[in-house]
């Protein structure tokens, strides 16, 4: 009773935010795909802070950390919240500068433009594409399983998915771009402050945090040290800080909202403060899941991506525990928003040439994407951080061409096809076991014979595009 | 502090950054700090805490704002 009615309010709420959003936007693609380049400091940093916290965060890591420990939280969270300012100013402040040059409005129209490639676009759109729809099957996933735990399973994961898929497609289609960002300051407030009083609220439940910390040492210490495995190898754990950092700035529903920022003193501003927020959300998301290996202890495999929601509903008291089922829900929508959006406006604006009504083909794809999601999260059998990893690898191929093609002259087309080509063949062949890695993550390997040969390959050959405009 | 001094402490700040986070001369032990922290989880957030710094600065000094 008490989830569906704070179910309703969200969703009530996210609706009416996408449609007054709707009611300020002038109807262009530039106000619709990019809310007309004009997000400020606070609109920014919560776009990208809600846009880059899904159900990864929030279901997969401490169903992670459930069988991991702490060393979850020092693979991931400390270079990401290095790596990810510096990729904004390595990557994202040249590329929305060139953006507005070119008038670009996706990433993908951003790199085509710039190497003058309707191939490259093609490619990129293919390329994100691939790895997007898994992520987007994370966060639906994340949401369902959740949804299934705060119920005791009377709300089948299929129902809970196809919920959470509607009603993001529904705000998304209605008011574009500001509807997602403007949703995604509510929802990122929302699953932030969720976090941080839900995580002191469990602690208590658990006798507090010595308490809680104690039991786990008594069941099982290796949780809370950096365990044995492939990823805490030196080989593994350097491999994962370049992979987790990259793949961030390779994600097309973060970069595009960094375009549309109003100006470089906002992505300044956003970088100082997005570590502390990561901060704030990761050591709660992962000590949640190490305490929950003490509490609720036999959970198997993908099982654990159950923890979170057992803890919130064993732990907080009913009303706020409601909450944390709507705060997943919020993570979930505010990335899953803005991957529709972004992979509607690159079909429209890089696969179709010039569609008459560019606004409503882009709202059909967004309703084509979220079909193929849905199904896939109901038949992929991963778990999410498995699926999520997958993505992730994916991604990073493409930061070689990502940093190049907006801070070198000289990188050339041939140079940047042939570098997201070879990175993604060497990714899947060391995925596959085809190719020796020494110890590296496959996606290492990957990320280096795609930096190797965009060098290489532009050193031979000729640069198209107006090189000029694009970096004056 | 002219141009030439800060983008040397911006490159040997991240440098040593990079460095502390590949931790690999470091043993791991299940020990708490103050009774409740994970001595690893101690490690990360104090890492973060010099990151958040070093940020500011290369915010400030580095990443040249508006003209």
């Amino acid at each position: 009773m008490i989830i569906g009615v704070a179910l309703a309010l969200y969703v009530l709420l996210v609706i009416g935010i996408g449609i007054a959003s709707n009611r300020k936007s002038d109807a262009s693609p530039e106000d619709y795909f990019l809310a007309g380049r004009g997000l400020g400091s606070v609109v920014l940093f919560m776009a990208l802070f809600g846009t880059n916290c899904t159900a990864f965060v929030l279901v997969g890591i401490p169903g992670r950390a459930y069988h991991d420990g702490v060393a979850v939280f020092g693979v991931n969270a400390p270079i990401i919240a290095l790596g990810i300012p510096l990729c904004f100013w390595l990557i994202g402040s040249p590329a929305r500068r060139m953006g507005i040059r070119l008038g670009a409005l996706t990433p993908a129209e951003l790199y085509r433009k710039r190497f003058d490639s309707r191939a490259l676009g093609l490619l990129l759109f293919a390329v994100y594409a691939l790895y997007t729809i898994p992520y987007m099957v994370t966060a639906v996933k994340g949401a369902a399983v959740t949804l299934t735990g705060v119920t005791d399973g009377a709300v089948p994961q299929w129902v809970g998915g196809l919920a959470v898929m509607s009603v993001a497609l529904l705000y998304t289609t209605v008011g574009g771009m500001r509807a997602t960002a403007w949703t995604n300051v509510f929802q990122g407030t929302l699953f932030l402050v969720f976090m941080v009083v839900g995580f002191v609220l469990i602690a208590r439940s658990l006798g507090g945090f010595e308490a809680a910390t104690v039991a786990v040492q008594n069941h099982d210490p290796s949780l809370l040290q950096i365990k044995d495995g492939p990823l805490y190898t030196p080989g593994g754990w350097t491999s994962w800080s370049f992979a987790i950092t990259l793949t961030v700035i390779g994600f097309p529903h973060m970069l595009v909202r960094l375009m549309a920022g109003k100006s470089e003193d906002a992505l300044r501003t956003v970088s100082r403060f997005y570590p502390i927020a990561l901060l704030l959300l990761w050591v709660p998301a992962v000590m949640l899941g190490v305490w929950g290996a003490a509490a609720f202890p036999g959970l198997e495999g993908r099982a654990s991506d159950r923890i979170f929601s057992l803890m919130s509903a064993n732990h907080l008291p009913a009303a706020f525990g409601s909450l944390g089922f709507v705060a997943v829900l919020a993570a979930v929508m505010s990335t899953l928003d803005a991957q529709i959006l972004v992979l509607s406006s690159m079909l429209v604006r890089d696969v179709l040439k010039a569609p008459k009504d560019a606004v409503r083909a882009g709202r059909w794809f967004g309703l084509a994407v979220s079909v193929v999601v849905f199904v896939l999260s109901v038949t992929w059998g991963s778990s999410v951080f498995e699926i999520a990893s997958f993505a992730f690898s994916g991604y990073v191929t493409l930061a070689p061409v990502l940093f190049l093609g907006v801070r070198w002259k000289a990188c050339t087309r041939e140079g940047a096809i042939a570098s997201i080509v070879v990175g993604n063949v060497v990714l899947l062949l060391g995925v596959a076991k085809v190719l020796p890695t020494f110890g590296f993550l496959p996606v290492f390997w990957a990320l280096v014979a795609g930096t190797i040969t965009a060098i290489v390959v532009s050193r031979f050959t000729r640069g198209t595009g107006d090189v000029a405009l694009a970096f004056s | 502090m002219n141009r030439r001094v800060e983008l040397t402490l911006a490159w040997a700040g991240a440098i040593v950054l990079l460095l502390l986070h590949l931790d690999f001369w470091r043993s791991a032990r299940p020990a708490l700090v103050f009774g409740f922290v994970p001595e690893e989880l101690m490690y990360r957030v104090v890492w973060m805490v010099g990151a958040v710094v070093y940020l500011w600065f290369f915010t400030a000094r580095i990443w040249r704002g508006d003209p």
